[in-house]
């Protein structure tokens, strides 16, 4: 295992041409008929305290690329490092003690909390496994934790049942600070909160990451919120990872018609603007299991060529740090 | 640990320490006692149950001395329950059937829950070809109607009560292994259980602590409906004279043998089916006010 040599020219994670696909098994003796390709060739790195926002539509891969990341998920092929360390051939030992590095916060803040048990304890837990703090000590570390998360360390003893939304999603972000990692993949973290609370969210996140030095995978398909807190942004479609740039970038000239549709469907709190046609999306993200040949994004673009149904458009930097899979750039 | 199951009484103190033990448990048991039904149904299980062990104390009669002088006496005294054909005291009977009834009842009960709970957690929690093998074998046996295969373990194993108790488990064991498969199989796919996968928690940890004690709800509540059920199939048994052997008295075996003299001397099936039917009522909602007491997200108030 490769450790830290110089730490600023390691990226903290870096995928490369990371595959997940899931077999569908059919009939009595579980035949393998085909394959969604949920991830299919995705190649990113991170750097520290960078926070990557990850966008596309429901079904496009973004949560099994964060759960591939973590091991939830076993990637097909392809490479996961994180700070210089090659994931994916770890064995069940190596990869608890790597889980340190990498936590995850969920999306849905009711179901991620076990209803049956103080949400202290389900910290304090964190802590146990892992031989940080046991008894005592785990709690005072625990209350130390709900402080910083925005929580009365009174509430501890509470069960999830209790608490609104947005402090369940707190309780679900200071479980993933209790092994004080380094990167945490946060899939969808706000969506399922009402407005109002999603900024606090979103807040709270930015604080940990000024604080602690954080990096966060985000998860999202609210590019409002992307914009508030990504330094970079990618765009998935269909299991492939369509374009990459900085954020400011990004909003200001997208060359991925995808990403223009993206951009074009956050509404314009003015009724006299409206969309170009052309540039809403129609109809709904083609089967992952019968991805379309050629660009994957063909069907569906307003801008398609004849070799768009042909060619698989190369993923390439088209200025520094701006990377687009498109044909026509 | 996990001693968490029944403390879920949030105080308004600042202090963020949890109690364990005696005090929480005294406490949840009070808070449990707070609701009339469950005063009244553990109260009718208690009395259930010490009816059961002070049978040999309280009963006026021998289970067993047959009188036929005063055989299908109608309730009165000294019989407060009346008599049988063979002149036995119905009252003495039921009292000593509570013992073998309710033994049995919550012997088969216990340990149905206890093997297939493992079996139907191990199906789904593992899943793959582990949980095809176990719910196969399942089928297989529920395929054979509970009662042919209890009367043929019976009549190889002989009628004893462990024989008894062993053929009336193997049906029980198969409903709760259904059950308790499909309630990890919901409680898995939850994101806190991904959570703990996460956090590099061990299978077992994550079974024990965090997918058990999700599913308790349905099992418990199968487990009060079977306890009734076990005793009536018992009963069936006893009247193909597989059951308990006379004159050991069970409620199953006495009412079967009381449906002959249904028209004119009907107390002989009706007390200890009253009792029956007490006993039912009494574990139904018992295991209602269980379930829902230990359930922190409130439960109904029937």
């Amino acid at each position: 295992m490769a450790l830290d040599q110089s730490k600023s020219n390691i990226p903290l994670l870096e995928v490369t041409n990371l595959k997940t696909h899931f077999p569908i098994r059919k009939g009595v003796f579980s035949r393998v008929s085909g394959h969604v390709y949920a991830v299919d060739g995705v190649t990113i790195s991170m750097q520290d305290g960078e926070t990557l926002g990850l966008v596309g539509e429901s079904g496009s891969g973004k949560s099994t690329l964060g759960k591939s990341i973590m091991r939830l998920v076993e990637p097909t092929s392809g490479e996961i490092k994180i700070s210089g360390t090659e994931i994916t051939g770890l064995n069940k030992q190596d990869m608890f003690v790597h889980r340190r590095q990498v936590q995850m916060v969920f999306q849905d803040p009711y179901s991620s909390l076990n209803p049956r048990i103080p949400v202290g304890k389900i910290v304090a837990e964190a802590l146990q496994i892992h031989g940080i703090a046991t008894g005592k000590e785990a709690e005072d570390m625990v209350k130390d934790i709900f402080q910083r998360v925005g929580l009365r360390p009174s509430q501890m003893r509470n069960y999830a049942n209790e608490f609104s939304g947005g402090q369940r999603q707190r309780i679900g972000i200071a479980r993933a600070l209790a092994l004080n990692p380094k990167l945490i993949i946060a899939d969808e973290p706000v969506s399922a909160l009402d407005v109002s609370v999603q900024a606090q969210v979103i807040n709270l996140f930015m604080d940990l990451q000024k604080e602690y030095g954080l990096s966060y995978f985000f998860i999202a398909h609210d590019l409002a919120v992307v914009a508030q807190i990504c330094h970079r942004i990618a765009v998935m479609y269909l299991g492939k990872i369509v374009e990459i740039a900085d954020r400011d970038e990004l909003f200001k000239s997208p060359l991925h018609p995808y990403t223009r549709a993206l951009l074009a469907s956050i509404p314009i709190p003015n009724p006299e603007i409206r969309p170009a046609k052309d540039r809403v999306l129609q109809g709904d993200i083609p089967s992952p299991s019968n991805p379309p040949k050629g660009c994957r994004f063909h069907t569906r673009c307003p801008l398609v060529e004849e070799k768009c149904r042909i060619d698989t458009p190369e993923f390439k930097e088209v200025s520094p740090g701006h990377w687009a899979a498109c044909h026509l750039t | 640990m996990t001693d968490t199951t029944h403390t879920q009484i949030p105080m308004p103190s600042d202090d963020s320490g949890y109690r364990s033990g005696w005090s929480l448990f005294a406490e949840s048991s009070n808070k449990f006692l707070e609701l009339k039904l469950n005063k009244f149904s553990f109260g009718l299980t208690m009395f259930l149950i010490v009816l059961a062990i002070l049978a040999p104390w309280i009963a006026p009669f021998p289970y067993d001395v047959v009188d036929p002088a005063r055989g299908l006496s109608a309730p009165g005294w000294p019989h407060l329950m009346g008599t049988d054909q063979a002149g036995r005291d119905i009252f003495s009977r039921v009292l000593y059937g509570a013992q073998t009834s309710l033994s049995i009842g919550l012997v088969t009960v216990l340990f149905g829950l206890v093997t297939g709970v493992s079996l139907g957690a191990i199906s789904g929690y593992v899943g793959g070809w582990v949980d095809e093998v176990i719910m196969r074998l399942v089928e297989i046996f529920m395929s054979v109607p509970g009662i042919v295969m209890a009367l043929a373990l019976v009549s190889i194993l002989g009628p004893s009560v462990p024989s008894i108790i062993l053929a009336l488990s193997i049906r029980r064991i198969t409903q709760f292994s259904r059950v308790a498969r499909g309630s990890v199989l919901s409680v898995k796919s939850q994101d806190y259980v991904t959570a703990c996968h996460a956090l590099g928690m061990s299978n077992a940890r994550i079974v024990f602590a965090h997918v058990l004690p999700n599913c308790i709800g349905p099992i418990i509540v199968l487990a009060s409906v079977l306890l009734g059920n076990v005793i009536l199939t018992e009963s069936t048994l006893s009247f193909l004279g597989m059951g308990i052997q006379e004159p050991t008295p069970s409620w199953g075996g006495m009412i079967a043998k009381g449906n002959e003299f249904l028209t004119f001397a009907p107390w002989i099936s009706l007390f200890p089916g009253g009792f029956l039917f007490l006993t039912m009522i009494a574990f139904n909602l018992l295991g209602d006010g269980v379930r829902d007491h230990l359930d922190p997200r409130g439960g109904s108030v029937v």
